[in-house]
């Protein structure tokens, strides 16, 4: 009896809970009508907040975020478009942008930037034009946000260049060979340059081809010249020479970067996002290591360019409240967020940041770096073709790498060829 | 010829008779254990190399090639359980294990039988089909099946792994359970018909203890097969509530910054533990079944 009692009175407890957490959670539907998903790049991407300010500007909007790595966010999102269930705000590579967006499935936001030029002018002034020219098509076109933006430098240990008698800047690529070589040749475990051999994109190998110089014709670099042949030598020569550690061919940029920052390794060509890692080993205070632009080939006629990639927040064609979208973007275009990335993580194209006393004490070399990064420009992407060229890039990256022996010149031909190929 | 020549290795057998045995125990024993002592280093090499790594400074990994840390410490793993949903995605993955495991089983013991003891037409090619699903490349699977199951609603939920998953087992559990149920021999099924035994009951007082080896193997795999799966769950799931471990695993690998291999190394541990832990504690049914089979 008692226990019948007890089942009864259990249900009747189960059903009153139940209606109760109906009530409640139609209560907050009712609350929360607006819904935005927003897949960020990487953990680090993700503001402290996780977005509790903006929960409390706009009520009536419901945020959920994701981490969907930026290596497989192009598949993931195509599948979760075609399940209905993709992000109304994704990061992306800035090279996939026109490609995503003639597959229909990003959106044109220019209207909405504009909006938001009008009602936050304030947050629209502080971006840098890398900020829309990284979320931009080759029309102009623009379909989100770059907040963040990346460039590679020549990065090196003063003190060993010191030892070897060389004074920095380096500036050529004649200069960068010589002080490798003489590192190298100090005898112990440092080598001269780390650089990767495998694995990786060849994001580190394009910017420094730009500057030797290099032309880019519809997001194809040609190779088959004789800037593509010095760039070929230039990685060749440190491997044959043993400037470059003889692992090389199976090292990803983990090990490149390791290697430097463990003092193995007196050089590389680095983004600036690595240098939170170094100065935590070697503070940049102590004046022992240093940077500067990629280097020129030794009587360069053509301008140096300094080129950079970003990692912009697109809105894709699953956003049906595009007031909703245009609101997180400014949310997160805000110096206080863009700079807790910064600090941690990637450089940032809002320019307020760059003069945040906390931020400039967070990063002392951000006013040394700060003159290359100004003139950033982006890095030339084919519009359809961009993965599939940086597929063949990696593979002439690790083949100079590892076959060092080869001619610079075989390598150029069967390389272009190959890039062209992919690109018609 | 003959004679003399074999007196003489007569005579020698018996005057080396005891280096000769004591030799070929020797070499019996050898032969043996230096192929089990390369088995069990090939085996436990990546293991204890992932628990010493793991237990190593974020750039130790790259700086030294010692196997042991040089200072020890655990950081790598209070990092890995401090990580927001590491309870979640362990939860999922022993949910997905647990319904992926139990559903193959069931199904795949009662197809087995069949295939093993009805003589129908087309068995044999049946049969054979029932390996399909494991002959086509799993990535070629993927975009088909996110397509159906967009259709169905089911991305993003439990049931899209449990179906998934549980399909992906199943050719491979009856394949396992066809050969063991093929192998009892059928008199003993008609004794326990002539006992008044029913087909059910034949199945589970009957064929199943004495194939149990077999269920217990094909069981090991399909838990194996569930609690590692990538493939699926990376193109089914997004939302990260809803990943798994090794989904996880991926996740926290980063070409953008500097791996930290400790704490990726101390995932893995953490990973493969509860599947470790579920070989030792069945590798002992398995052989307990064994023994127990042999005296009936």
């Amino acid at each position: 009896m008692i226990t019948s009692f007890m089942t009864r009175a259990g249900v009747r407890s189960a059903i009153a809970v139940a209606i109760a957490c109906t009530t409640l959670a139609a209560g907050q539907a009712e609350a929360q009508d607006r819904s935005l998903k927003v897949w960020f790049g990487r953990q680090n991407f993700i503001p402290e907040d996780e977005f509790a300010k903006f929960r409390e500007e706009n009520p009536d909007i419901d945020v959920k975020f994701e981490v969907v790595r930026l290596e497989d966010v192009n598949s993931q999102l195509i599948l979760a478009l075609r399940s209905g269930n993709a992000p109304d705000i994704v990061q992306i590579h800035t090279r996939d942008v026109e490609q995503l967006a003639r597959g229909g499935v990003v959106k044109d936001f220019t209207h909405m930037i504009d909006e938001m030029k009008t009602r936050f002018p304030e947050t629209y002034a502080q971006l840098a034009p890398l900020a829309w020219e990284g979320a931009s098509d080759s029309a102009g076109a623009i379909y989100g946000v770059a907040l963040y933006a990346q460039s590679i430098y020549l990065t090196y240990r003063t003190d060993l260049l010191k030892q070897v008698g060389i004074t920095p800047p380096l500036k050529t690529t004649d200069r960068v060979l010589e002080a490798a070589k003489a590192i190298g040749e100090l005898g112990g475990e440092t080598r001269g340059f780390s650089l990767n051999g495998c694995c990786v994109s060849p994001t580190w190998e394009l910017p420094l081809f730009l500057s030797m110089g290099g032309q880019m014709e519809n997001g194809v670099p040609q190779i088959d010249s004789e800037i593509g042949r010095e760039w070929i030598s230039f990685y060749q020569e440190l491997m044959q020479s043993g400037a470059a550690h003889p692992d090389t061919p199976s090292w990803d940029s983990g090990q490149m970067r390791a290697a430097f920052i463990g003092g193995r390794a007196a050089m590389m060509n680095e983004g600036e996002h690595i240098y939170v890692e170094v100065h935590k080993q070697m503070p940049y205070e102590d004046g022992n290591w240093a940077f500067e632009a990629l280097p020129t080939r030794p009587g360069q006629t053509e301008p140096q360019v300094q080129s950079g990639f970003a990692f912009p927040f697109i809105v894709t064609t699953a956003n049906e409240d595009e007031e909703a979208a245009m609101l997180a973007l400014e949310y997160l275009s805000r110096p206080d967020y863009a700079k807790q990335v910064a600090i941690r993580y990637q450089p940032t194209t809002n320019m307020a940041v760059a003069s945040d006393a906390e931020y400039l004490a967070a990063k002392p070399w951000a006013e040394d770096v700060s003159p290359l990064s100004s003139n950033l420009v982006s890095l030339p992407t084919h519009p359809t073709k961009a993965i599939q060229v940086y597929d063949v890039i990696e593979e002439l990256r690790d083949r100079m790498v590892a076959d060092n022996k080869a001619d610079p010149a075989a390598l150029a031909t069967e390389f272009q060829k190959k890039l062209d190929a992919v690109a018609n | 010829m003959t004679g003399p020549s074999s007196k003489k290795s007569g005579a020698g057998r018996s005057r080396t008779g005891p280096v000769r045995d004591w030799s070929g125990r020797f070499g019996r024993a050898a032969l043996i254990g230096i192929p089990l002592a390369v088995l069990v280093v090939w085996t436990l090499t990546p293991i204890v190399w992932a628990v010493l790594a793991s237990l190593k400074e974020p750039l130790e990994i790259y700086e030294s090639n010692a196997l042991l840390p040089a200072n020890p410490t655990l950081a790598a793993y209070r990092k890995v359980l401090a990580m927001d949903g590491f309870g979640r995605w362990l939860f999922n993955s022993a949910l997905v294990t647990v319904v992926a495991t139990f559903v193959p089983l069931t199904i795949s013991v009662l197809a087995a039988y069949g295939f093993a003891r009805y003589a129908f037409r087309f068995r044999h090619v049946l049969l054979l089909l029932y390996l399909v699903p494991r002959i086509i490349p799993r990535v070629s699977l993927i975009v088909p099946l996110n397509s159906l199951m967009s259709d169905l609603g089911l991305i993003n939920t439990y049931w899209v792994l449990f179906i998934t998953y549980s399909a992906s087992a199943i050719p491979l559990a009856t394949w396992i359970l066809v050969g063991f149920f093929a192998s009892v021999p059928k008199e003993i099924e008609e004794a326990a018909t002539i006992d008044g035994a029913n087909m059910w009951n034949r199945l589970r007082r009957v064929m199943i203890p004495i194939a149990w080896p077999g269920v217990v193997t094909a069981g090991v795999l399909c838990v194996r097969e569930a609690w590692n799966e990538f493939a699926f769950v990376l193109a089914l799931v997004n939302e990260s509530t809803m990943r798994t471990l090794p989904y996880q695993l991926y996740v926290l690998k980063d070409a953008m910054g500097v791996q930290d291999y400790a704490v990726y190394n101390a995932f893995t541990v953490l990973t493969i533990l509860p599947l470790l832990l579920v070989y030792l504690l069945l590798e002992r049914r398995v052989v307990d079944s064994i023994v127990s089979g042999s005296v009936k």
